[in-house]
């Protein structure tokens, strides 16, 4: 009888390919895998971004970035000299930038680039798509990748809609493009060179490139990033920039 | 009466003298008349520039718009029955609806950041005519009808190597956080009239900034047109009234201290070369006079003698100062006067560093003509005061020995 089952369970299972998958992922699980990935619960990141300009010059920044248990993050540049003593905070929807010669914080919009590069601040400094976007299954043409169609669900996402590749081997990001309300690619990502950084394995080199102005990109290397961290909460107050 | 002949005729006694300082007169006056001419054509310039090429003379606002951090989210609706309640205002001409917004442009390879004014050209140009003109040679201004069109300055323009009828991508987010993309049609180009407006500045349809920005039936502001500019202030407090709380009523002084004080200062700045060129006349007129004096010790003597009054006598010379100082300031004057119709007619071209030539067309008022003569007789008859007073204190006895 046991053998019976088995052998139907067996011929189920051979007859109905898609059924073997059943430990396929869902759509929401691979979203979620994403943001595990790309901003881990806590973090106390070293990255530094390679923004490469139109007039073929480049500006390497250099900055910590943390992040605290209730999805609040701040930055701390060192390069260049320009943006040195520089920081930033998002708190929920707010964002703001300390300015040392001012000595003074002023707001920052998500959709605004993030220190001139091809990034814009949403994309570092708010990473939550599971809060962000409603996420689809489509077919990706490539046996390896899954390919996520995410759509805005509320006013402060930072794109409209998303296409997002991510392998299926290790459920790492690969490659994504971004687009405007009108259907626009506005941007384009790389995801690579998978590093293990403490335990987690993440896309160690980003390249963000401008697809409206295609002669800008930028890259974002993680150096280093230590997680499940205690950060005490006076770290993610406006008060606290500068200090 | 036969004062007056006398003082006329002394004035004719010595010729150089009375021409030097009428001269002097004539000078101040047409110069005080063309600079104001000038001052005239720069303030008109600048309130036009302004208001009737740009911001309107009055301006609503959802309170709170200006000043904010997010300024796309503090809209207005683009309501027919709002812009009747405004239209009933009594003054108000036109209500022309508009977004202010900004972004990134690009050119497929390279972007760059741009400022708009969008701008529905079935009304606009009922509230800023000059807008019409607002646009470089060879370009035509927007016209109702026209999607996804801009025009643009010349030096955005050059920086993104485009051309009329080259097709940009402009980039903004409107209320939301992320930002939309939209094909844009380059229509033409917006005179250069300073380099900041060149390099960033644009203008498109109301309908294409509502597409891009996701503000369908949204606006900003609504610029609005006014039967007489003086009555504003008048104006502005009747719609604050009528319109209530939620929204924010400005003028364009308000909205633009910078051009109200340069505006002033001109004001200023004429103040002060008026009162220099009064001063210098009027020392003229009081060396004259005393000169005059002390020349003719021994007839005022005379005069006395023969039993002429104190009072008669310095009236004489109060009517020769009055006499020289209306004769010349009115040909003063007058000269100014055709100097800057003149001008005015023909226009003088100016070029603001980094702009395209502007013409100013100087023009000054009979009013402020009226001002420089009356300054000019009061100015002649106060330096009279002294000398003539000398003269009419002096002793017949003394006066008559006098060498």
């Amino acid at each position: 009888m046991l053998r019976f089952a088995v052998a139907t369970a067996l011929m189920f299972s051979l007859s109905f390919p898609s059924r073997a998958m059943a430990a396929d992922p869902t759509p929401g699980e691979l979203l979620k895998r994403y943001d595990q990935v790309m901003s881990p619960r806590t973090f106390d990141g070293l990255l530094v971004m390679v923004a490469h300009r139109q007039d073929d010059t480049t500006r390497t920044y250099k900055f910590r970035a943390l992040k605290s248990e209730d999805d609040k993050i701040r930055t701390w540049f060192f390069e260049p000299a320009a943006a040195k003593g520089q920081e930033m905070l998002r708190v929920e929807d707010n964002m703001w930038v300390y300015m040392p010669n001012l000595k003074r914080s002023l707001r920052l919009a998500s959709r605004e680039s993030f220190q001139g590069g091809d990034f814009n601040n949403g994309d570092v400094l708010r990473v939550n798509y599971v809060a962000d976007y409603d996420a689809k299954l489509s077919p990706s043409g490539d046996d390896k990748m899954w390919l996520l169609d995410l759509t805005a669900k509320n006013k402060e996402a930072a794109y409209d809609h998303i296409k997002l590749w991510m392998t299926k081997e290790d459920q790492q990001p690969a490659k994504a493009e971004y687009y405007a309300a009108s259907g626009k690619l506005l941007r384009s990502a790389k995801f690579e060179d998978v590093k293990d950084f403490h335990g987690l394995k993440r896309p160690s080199h980003i390249t963000m490139r401008n697809e409206l102005a295609t002669k800008r990109y930028s890259e974002m290397n993680t150096l280093d990033m230590k997680l499940n961290l205690d950060i005490p909460a006076q770290k993610f107050v406006l008060d606290d920039l500068g200090r | 009466m036969r004062l007056l002949l006398l003082a006329l005729r002394n004035l004719t006694r010595n010729k150089r003298r009375t021409l030097l300082t009428a001269l002097a007169i004539i000078f101040g006056a047409t110069a005080i008349v063309t600079l104001q001419g000038f001052v005239n054509g720069f303030i008109r310039n600048n309130v036009e520039m302004i208001v009737q090429s740009k911001l309107g003379v009055i301006q609503v606002f959802r309170k709170g718009y200006l000043g904010s951090d997010d300024p796309l989210k503090k809209s207005i609706p683009y309501d027919p029955a709002l812009i009747a309640k405004i239209k009933a205002v009594p003054g108000v001409t036109a209500v022309a609806p508009r977004i202010n917004f900004d972004g990134m442009v690009s050119n497929g390879a390279e972007s760059t950041m741009f400022v708009s004014v969008a701008i529905d050209p079935a009304v606009e140009y009922q509230v800023c005519p000059q807008r019409l003109k607002r646009v470089a040679a060879g370009s035509n201004p927007l016209a109702a009808g026209q999607r996804g069109i801009a025009l643009i300055g010349k030096t955005l323009a050059d920086s993104l190597k485009a051309d009329k009828g080259s097709t940009l991508v402009m980039q903004a987010a409107g209320p939301h956080a992320s930002t939309n993309a939209l094909d844009v049609e380059v229509g033409g180009f917006l005179p250069t009239l300073n380099l900041i407006e060149s390099k960033r500045m644009s203008t498109v349809p109301l309908d294409f900034a509502q597409d891009l920005l996701r503000m369908k039936g949204q606006v900003t502001e609504y610029a609005i047109a006014v039967t007489d500019i003086h009555q504003m202030d008048l104006i502005a407090n009747q719609m604050r009234a009528s319109l209530g709380d939620e929204f924010q009523v400005t003028t364009w002084e308000e909205l633009d201290p910078a051009t109200k004080t340069r505006v002033a200062s001109l004001g200023y700045v004429l103040l002060f070369v008026g009162l220099v060129l009064f001063l210098l006349v009027a020392t003229g007129i009081i060396n004259t006079m005393l000169m005059s004096v002390y020349e003719r010790v021994r007839e005022i003597g005379t005069m006395l003698a023969l039993g002429v009054r104190r009072w008669q006598i310095t009236a004489l010379f109060l009517l020769e100062a009055t006499a020289l100082g209306l004769g010349s300031s009115v040909f003063g004057v007058s000269i100014g006067y055709l100097v800057v119709s003149w001008l005015g007619q023909r226009g003088v071209p100016m070029k603001p560093p980094g702009g395209d030539v502007l013409w100013t067309y100087p023009s000054v008022d009979l009013r402020f003509l009226l001002i420089v003569i009356g300054f000019s007789v009061t100015g002649a008859v106060l330096s009279a005061l002294y000398p003539a007073y000398k003269a009419s204190r002096l002793s017949p006895v003394d006066a008559l020995r006098a060498t």
